[in-house]
C-alpha cells in the first residue's frame, strides 16, 4: 500500500444519502483514501468537481436535474483527465455502453458495491478500467442485438410514461401511422410481446431510465 | 376485405320492391296467356256457330225434300183431306226450320255476308208455302194431274233452289272453317311459346333480384361477422367495411366506432398499467434499494474495522442500524402506496378514516382536526373502484395534511341514489387559482395521477381552490357505475 503516497482524493455523487453516507463511511476508514465532497445532483457534481479537482468521482447515474450521464460527459469534457467511476442499481446493456462511450472508467452495480468499491477505486487510480461482472455478462448477451434508433427510443420512453398512440404523435409532432410503425420496430427488435412488456424491456435493459 | 355496400334503401324496402317486381311479372305473364286463350274460346265459338248455320241449312233442304216426297206419294193415293194435313204440318215444319235458320245466320255475319243467302232464304220463305197454298187448293179441287205437273217443275226449282242454298253455305263455313282452324294452330303456337318464356323469365327476374337482395344483405354481414370474430380474438385494430344508409350501414358504423371505444378503453388501460408500474419501480427504487445499498456499505465499513478498531465499528455500526431505521420508515410509506387492497370488506370510510389519522399524526405543523362524514345508507361499490376511490382520497389528503397548513381536515362520503360522491376538503392556504389551472402539466399535488383515475373508472374530479380559502377536491361518480357493478356479497 503506498501509504507515503497522498491518498485518493474522492468525490461521491449520490441523489440518496444513505448511498452517500455508506459511501463515505467506507471510503473514510481507508487510510489510502479520502473523500473530498459530495454532490447529489449531476450540475452539483460538475461544480465539486471544478472545485476540488478528485482524483475518482464515483457517479450515480439516476439523479433529479442532470443525470449521471450528463454530468459525466460535461465533466469529461472540462476535464479530459477526469477518472469516473459510474455507480447504479441496474444491469442494462444500452446504459452501460452509453455510459463506456460517455467515458466512464468502471461500471459498478450498487448490490456488488461493498465488494468491489474500494479495489475498483484503486485501479481506476492505476489507470484501469472495469466493469462488474454482472455487467459485463449483460454487455456479451446483447452484443449482437439490433439496436433500436434515437427515433423508436423517444417513442419507447413516451410508452414508458404511460401515453397512447395519439398522445406521443402529438408530443414528438409525428402521424399516429408513424408511432404505429416505430411500435411494431420497437417490438420486434426487444422481442418483446406488448407495449407494456417493451417498455419493461427497455427500462431493464436501459435504453430508456425511469 | 375491401367490400363496400352502398345501399341507400333500408332492407325493408329493398325486399318489399323485389316482391313486388316478382308478383307484377307473374301477373303479367298469366294475362298475356289468359288473353291468348280468351281468343282461341272465341274461335271455338266461331266455329259452333259455322256448324250450327250450316246443319240448320241442311235441315231446310231436307224439308224441302221431303215435302217433294210426300206430294209425290199423296198425289198418288189421291186423297185430298190426308194430303191437306200432312202438307200442312210440312209448312210448318219448314217455317219453324226457316226462323231457326235466319236466327243463326243473323248471328254469324261471316256466313251470311253478301246478301246473297239471305235473299235465297226470302225466295224459299214466300216461295214454297204460297207453292204449298197451291197444292192444297189444287188437292182440294181433285185436280191430282196439275199436283204432278208441278213436281217436276216448280218444286223441282224449290229442291234446286235450297239445294243451291246449301252449297254455298257449306262453301262459306269451309272457309271459315279453314280460316278459324289456321287462327287456333297460331294461337296454340304462341301459347307454346309464351307460357314458357314467360315462366322462364319471372323465374330469371325472381332469381337475379333474390341474388342481388340476399347479397347486399350477407356479404356485410359476413364483414361484420369477421369483424367481430376479430374483436373476440383481441384484434381491436379491425374494423368492418360496411357503408351505406341501410339497418346494417347503421350497424357497420355502431360496430366500428365500438371497436374504437373498445380499443381506446384498452390503450388506456394498457397505459395505466405501464405508468403504474414505472411508479412502482422507481418507488422501489428510489426508498428500499437506496436504502439497502447504502446499509450495505455500512455493513462493510464494520467489517472492515473489526477487530482493531472496534469503537469506531460500534459507532458505524450504530449509525447503520440508524439508517435502516430509516430506510424501513421510507419503505413502509411506498408500499402504502403501492398496496393493491387497502380497503378490506365495504369498509371506504374507516379506511379512509383510519390514514388520515395515520397522516394527521405524521403532520409537520400542529396537528389538524380530522373527521370523516358519511350521509346515506353506505352501499357496495366494485373492490376496484373502491381502491381507485380510497387512492384519490389518500392523495387529496397527503396534499391537505402535507402542503396545506390546514387547522381542519374533511371527507364527506354520501351514498346517493343518483351518483356516489366524494368531498376532500381542508381549511388551509389554498392555491392560487391561476396557479391551480396550470398545474396539470407539472404533476404538483398528484392532480394528473387522481384526474387519470378518475377518468379511468368514468367519474369525474373537480379541484377547487383558492389563497387562503382551502382547497376542495370533489370526485362524482354516477350511481350506474358506482353501485351497479358491485358483486354479489354475502
Amino acid at each position: 500500500m503506498s501509504v507515503g503516497n497522498s491518498p485518493i482524493r474522492i468525490l461521491a455523487v449520490d441523489d440518496h444519502p444513505l448511498v452517500r453516507q455508506g459511501i463515505a463511511g467506507l471510503v473514510g476508514v481507508q487510510p489510502d483514501m479520502t473523500l473530498v465532497a459530495e454532490a447529489s445532483t449531476g450540475r452539483e457534481a460538475i461544480q465539486q468537481f471544478r472545485t476540488h479537482h478528485p482524483d475518482i468521482t464515483l457517479m450515480d447515474l439516476q439523479m433529479p436535474e442532470m443525470n449521471g450521464v450528463d454530468a459525466l460527459i460535461a465533466i469529461r469534457n472540462e476535464f479530459h483527465e477526469a477518472r469516473i467511476i459510474v455507480l447504479t442499481t441496474y444491469v442494462g446493456d444500452a446504459q452501460i455502453r452509453r455510459a463506456l462511450k460517455a467515458g466512464a472508467q468502471a461500471y459498478l452495480l450498487k448490490n456488488t458495491l461493498h465488494k468491489e468499491l474500494l479495489e475498483t477505486i484503486r485501479a481506476v487510480h492505476a489507470g484501469k478500467k472495469a466493469l462488474s461482472p454482472e455487467a459485463s455478462y449483460e454487455v456479451a448477451e446483447h452484443a449482437t442485438d439490433d439496436a433500436l434508433t434515437p427515433a423508436e427510443i423517444a417513442v419507447l420512453r413516451l410508452i414508458a410514461a404511460g401515453n397512447a398512440n395519439k398522445q406521443i404523435a402529438d408530443q414528438l409532432s409525428i402521424t399516429e401511422e408513424t408511432v404505429k410503425s416505430r411500435v411494431k420496430c420497437i417490438l420486434s427488435k426487444l422481442g418483446a410481446n406488448d407495449r407494456t412488456h417493451a417498455a419493461m424491456i427497455g427500462l431493464k435493459r436501459g435504453i430508456i431510465e425511469l | 376485405m375491401n367490400v363496400v355496400r352502398r345501399s341507400h334503401l333500408t332492407i325493408g324496402v329493398r325486399l318489399t320492391a323485389c316482391f313486388l317486381a316478382i308478383v307484377v311479372l307473374m301477373i303479367a305473364a298469366d294475362a298475356v296467356a289468359i288473353w291468348q286463350l280468351h281468343q282461341l274460346a272465341a274461335y271455338t265459338e266461331m266455329l259452333n256457330t259455322a256448324d250450327l248455320a250450316s246443319s240448320a241449312i241442311v235441315r231446310l233442304h231436307l224439308d224441302v225434300n221431303s215435302f217433294s216426297g210426300k206430294v209425290a206419294v199423296l198425289t198418288r193415293s189421291h186423297d185430298a183431306r190426308q194430303f191437306v194435313n200432312e202438307v200442312a204440318s210440312v209448312r210448318e215444319t219448314f217455317l219453324r226450320h226457316l226462323r231457326g235458320a235466319e236466327l243463326v245466320l243473323s248471328s254469324s255475319p261471316e256466313i251470311a255476308q253478301g246478301g246473297l243467302i239471305s235473299s235465297t232464304l226470302k225466295t224459299l220463305r214466300t216461295t214454297l208455302p204460297s207453292q204449298i197454298d197451291s197444292e192444297i187448293e189444287l188437292a182440294n179441287a181433285g185436280d191430282w194431274p196439275a199436283i204432278q205437273l208441278r213436281l217436276t217443275g216448280q218444286i223441282q226449282d224449290l229442291i234446286d233452289l235450297s239445294s243451291s242454298l246449301v252449297e254455298g253455305v257449306e262453301e262459306r263455313v269451309f272457309q271459315q272453317r279453314a280460316r278459324i282452324n289456321k287462327e287456333t294452330e297460331q294461337v296454340r303456337h304462341r301459347l307454346f311459346i309464351v307460357v314458357p318464356v314467360a315462366w322462364l323469365l319471372t323465374l330469371l327476374a325472381a332469381a337475379a333480384l333474390g341474388w342481388y337482395v340476399t347479397r347486399t344483405i350477407t356479404v356485410p354481414l359476413a364483414e361484420l361477422a369477421s369483424g367481430a370474430q376479430a374483436l373476440a380474438d383481441g384484434d381491436f385494430q379491425h374494423e368492418v367495411h360496411v357503408t351505406g344508409n341501410d339497418e346494417l350501414g347503421v350497424v357497420g358504423r355502431a360496430f366500428n366506432h365500438a371497436a374504437r371505444q373498445l380499443r381506446h378503453q384498452f390503450e388506456i388501460t394498457l397505459d395505466a398499467r405501464v405508468a403504474e408500474r414505472t411508479r412502482i419501480a422507481r418507488e422501489l427504487h428510489d426508498t428500499l434499494l437506496q436504502g439497502f445499498q447504502g446499509l450495505l456499505l455500512g455493513f462493510q465499513t464494520v467489517f472492515q474495522l473489526l477487530p482493531e478498531r472496534p469503537m469506531e465499528a460500534k459507532a458505524k455500526l450504530g449509525s447503520a442500524i440508524e439508517q435502516a431505521a430509516k430506510a424501513i420508515t421510507e419503505g413502509r410509506d411506498a408500499v402504502q402506496g403501492l398496496r393493491d387492497s387497502i380497503v378490506e370488506g365495504n369498509d371506504l370510510a374507516p379506511a379512509i378514516s383510519t390514514l388520515g389519522e395515520e397522516l394527521a399524526t405524521h403532520s409537520n405543523n400542529d396537528r389538524p382536526a380530522f373527521r370523516v362524514a358519511v350521509e346515506g345508507e353506505s352501499r357496495d361499490l366494485h373492490p376496484v373502484l373502491r381502491d381507485e376511490i380510497y387512492k384519490i382520497a389518500a392523495e387529496a389528503l397527503r396534499n391537505a395534511f402535507q402542503h396545506a397548513q390546514a387547522r381542519r381536515v374533511e371527507v364527506e362520503i354520501r351514498y346517493e341514489d343518483e351518483q356516489f360522491l366524494m368531498r376532500v376538503r381542508d381549511d388551509g392556504k389554498g392555491i392560487d387559482a391561476a396557479v391551480l389551472s396550470s398545474l396539470g402539466s407539472e404533476g404538483h399535488f398528484g392532480l394528473p395521477g387522481m384526474r387519470e383515475r378518475a377518468t379511468l373508472m368514468g367519474a369525474k374530479l373537480t379541484m377547487s381552490s383558492d389563497v387562503d380559502a382551502g382547497t376542495e377536491v370533489e370526485l362524482r361518480l354516477p350511481a350506474s357505475t358506482a353501485y351497479g357493478t358491485a358483486p354479489r356479497t354475502s
